[in-house]
């Protein structure tokens, strides 16, 4: 035991220790907790559809249908309606011959990697993919290769390199993300896929961020370039602009039933409630006609760009680097105490020294949550400077 | 992404936009002749809705200039208001005072004081009947009608938000038995926490021959609110929703200006009668400090508002 005392002192004297909080999720982008009512900026519900009464409702009736409880994996007897139903509406959505859904995203990437790769295959990944595609990667048993962020340059090279080295049969995978879960910036889609079909890789692309967030139907970055029969494996999250929880794959029939057959964290699980199924489905809808939630959201995107010095806001994250653990610790505690929750990205979440705060904006904020959590940051921002 | 060193090109201070619409806050339905149950305030009510209220705030990419406001040769900023003070409410130290120990009225500042009576008497979860006489009270009221009921966590919020005068009768009747031992339990309280220069008539503040207190006792009387976790929560409440028992409900924002000016003023109370003059208790917390400022007798709100945020900017921006 003295093992493990030690292991977190000295994650403590690093400033590195984490907790748990229990709050509960309220009207207008607002959390209660700890005896204190916050305004939300931590969130990854960017649409607020968490608290939608559409697929309040749906949850409901789903339950009261089908139980609150699937009693088996998918593949015993656990696979509903709902569960059916909810994977014929994403891979609609998503431009795909079929979906595949998963208890959260964890799982999905999981269950993809392993599924698809082996140890005669390859995956390349982005050097900032986020720890569910790495774990997945290092679990399929596959050769793994990192490029730096966005560097497709670098990319290019190690395609090149790994196909002249590979047998003719053995699979190459790019794994990337739309939006990047800790910068907030895009990948350069358009020219990944050049590459991707230029040395036959497979794509695999998580679209956690960019869901419901980018394109006209808030599919994603795939939908907003137009290149969503480009991407063979459109991955995402049902948890953050979907306002539910889950993970899905959307892609050929193949490859689902390649999944459906070796997918460990989807064989050996009980699946996931119906009702999170049926609320998935009914978001998807919703997701696809919230222009004007996904127009409020781009106006904070714009202020906080203009407010900031005219920096870019590509997506509803947006970091502030800090440096220092200590520093941006100081400064998330100093933001909740005037009443803002915006939480500090230490490491190993992010690189050492680039420790930082991530805001991260909702369609449920208001104008004024905005604006005052911005000067809050300046504040900040100029308390630092000063020392 | 931003980094440190891009912060300098952009303009230090944003100010929030005076013309948006508020933040809703949650709405607590009470029905009468509910009976008492165990409730705990700091929770969310299972009653709460759990839809977002429609959002109608507008868009304006124009931030406002930085609050400027002049200063006299000390540095801090120059004030007209007979009596101001600058506290530091985890020292007890006074930052900057002028005639901080004149006795004056001060409206309904003195209701933190009859909320913090009313918590430490009875649990919030209790039900209060409203009196008759409760309903007699003006001008700031919220039209309660004589024999409804509530509970004391509901009413303990609408008085520091509403500042309603028929609430805080209604309070100190339900606490204490009678207004005047209501009275008598804040001039004790008020002795215990050590406002040394007041003296307590009425639990709402209106104007009353021989009551009177301190700007520097209201800054004890706010430090003492503030420690008190609901109060806490309720006097930085934006904006709430009063559903009276017959169900017509009532919307009123917070009469505390600067919680929309101020992004880190954390609330407080106002207070105005033609005695006192305009009177506001604020606080706020920045970068690990917290200061309370307390104005009495501005000529107008927006002197009352235009100072307290120039001292409450200088104490904590410098």
């Amino acid at each position: 035991m003295n093992r493990y005392q030690e292991e977190l002192q000295r994650l403590e004297q690093a400033h590195l220790t984490r907790s748990l909080k229990t709050s509960v999720r309220g009207e207008s982008a607002t959390i209660r907790g700890e005896g204190d009512t916050l305004v939300d900026f931590s969130s990854n519900d960017y649409l607020g559809l968490s608290r939608h009464p559409r697929l309040i409702e749906t949850a409901i009736r789903a339950t009261e249908r089908y139980g609150v409880g699937s009693g088996a994996s998918r593949l015993i007897s656990g696979t509903s309606p709902a569960h059916a139903e909810c994977e014929e509406v994403v891979a609609e959505c998503k431009q795909a011959e079929s979906a595949l859904l998963f208890a959260n995203g964890y799982m999905t990437a999981l269950g993809v990697l392993t599924s698809l790769c082996s140890k005669d295959d390859v995956i390349i990944l982005d050097k900032l993919a986020h720890a569910c595609l790495i774990d997945g990667a290092r679990a399929s048993g596959a050769r793994m290769r990192v490029f730096p962020h966005n560097n497709v340059n670098r990319l290019e090279a190690l395609l090149k390199s790994e196909r002249e080295r590979l047998s003719a049969g053995a699979q190459i995978i790019i794994v990337i993300e739309s939006v990047y879960s800790m910068d907030g910036d895009l990948c350069p889609l358009a020219e990944i896929v050049r590459l991707k079909n230029e040395y036959g890789a497979l794509l695999l692309m998580d679209e956690a961020h960019g869901l419901g967030v980018l394109g006209p139907c808030g599919m994603g970055l795939a939908e907003e370039l137009g290149l969503q029969d480009e991407v063979e494996l459109q991955m995402g999250t049902l948890g953050k602009a979907a306002g539910g929880a889950g993970g899905y794959i959307a892609c050929s029939r193949l490859l689902r039933d390649m999944m459906v057959n070796k997918a460990r964290s989807l064989i050996f699980t009980t699946a996931p409630p119906p009702a999170q199924a049926a609320v998935a489905a009914a978001s998807f809808d919703l997701m696809r006609s919230a222009q004007d939630l996904r127009s409020r959201l781009t106006s904070f995107r714009e202020y906080v760009s203009q407010a900031l010095g005219g920096i870019d806001v590509p997506s509803a994250i947006c970091p502030i680097i800090i440096g220092e653990n200590g520093a941006a610790l100081a400064a998330s505690t100093h933001l909740r105490d005037a009443g803002f929750v915006v939480p500090a990205v230490r490491y190993p979440t992010v690189p050492r020294g680039s420790a930082r705060l991530r805001l991260t904006l909702s369609a449920a904020h208001t104008m004024e949550q905005v604006a005052q959590v911005i000067e809050l940051v300046q504040l900040e921002l100029v308390r630092i400077q000063r020392g | 992404m931003l980094n440190l060193g891009s912060i300098f090109h952009c303009k230090l201070s944003m100010r929030a936009l005076s013309s948006l619409c508020l933040v809703a806050v949650s709405a607590v339905i009470v029905s009468c002749g509910t009976p008492a149950r165990s409730i705990d305030p700091m929770a969310p009510s299972p009653m709460d809705p759990i839809v977002q209220k429609p959002i109608n705030d507008q868009f304006e990419f124009k931030p406002k200039p930085a609050f400027q406001y002049p200063r006299g040769v000390d540095g801090v900023p120059y004030t007209k208001s007979p009596s101001v003070i600058v506290f530091d409410p985890r020292s007890q130290q006074v930052i900057y005072e002028r005639n901080a120990h004149e006795k004056r009225a001060v409206a309904s500042t003195q209701k933190l004081l009859t909320a913090l009576v009313a918590r430490a008497k009875n649990p919030t979860d209790r039900y209060i009947e409203v009196p008759y006489e409760a309903t007699l009270l003006e001008p700031s009221k919220l039209y309660v009608k004589s024999g409804a009921r509530y509970p004391l966590y509901y009413l303990l919020k609408s008085l520091v938000v509403k500042s309603a005068n028929d609430v805080a009768y209604t309070i100190a009747h339900g606490v204490s038995g009678s207004k005047n031992a209501f009275v008598n339990d804040m001039n004790q309280y008020a002795r215990q926490i050590g406002m040394r220069n007041s003296h307590f008539k009425n639990p709402h503040g209106l104007t009353e021959s021989g009551q009177y207190s301190t700007a520097y006792d209201v800054a004890l009387l706010a430090s003492a609110a503030y420690r008190d976790p609901y109060i806490r929560q309720c006097v930085k409440t934006r904006e709430m929703d009063f559903v009276h028992n017959d169900g017509r409900a009532v919307n009123f924002k917070n009469t505390n200006l600067l919680l929309h000016r101020i992004p880190y003023c954390v609330g407080m109370k106002t207070g105005t009668t033609k005695a006192s003059g305009k009177c506001l208790a604020s606080i706020g917390t920045l970068a690990g400090q917290t200061r309370i400022v307390v104005v009495l007798g501005a000529s107008t709100r927006q002197q009352l508002f235009d100072e307290s945020e120039a001292l409450l900017r200088w104490s904590l921006e410098g």
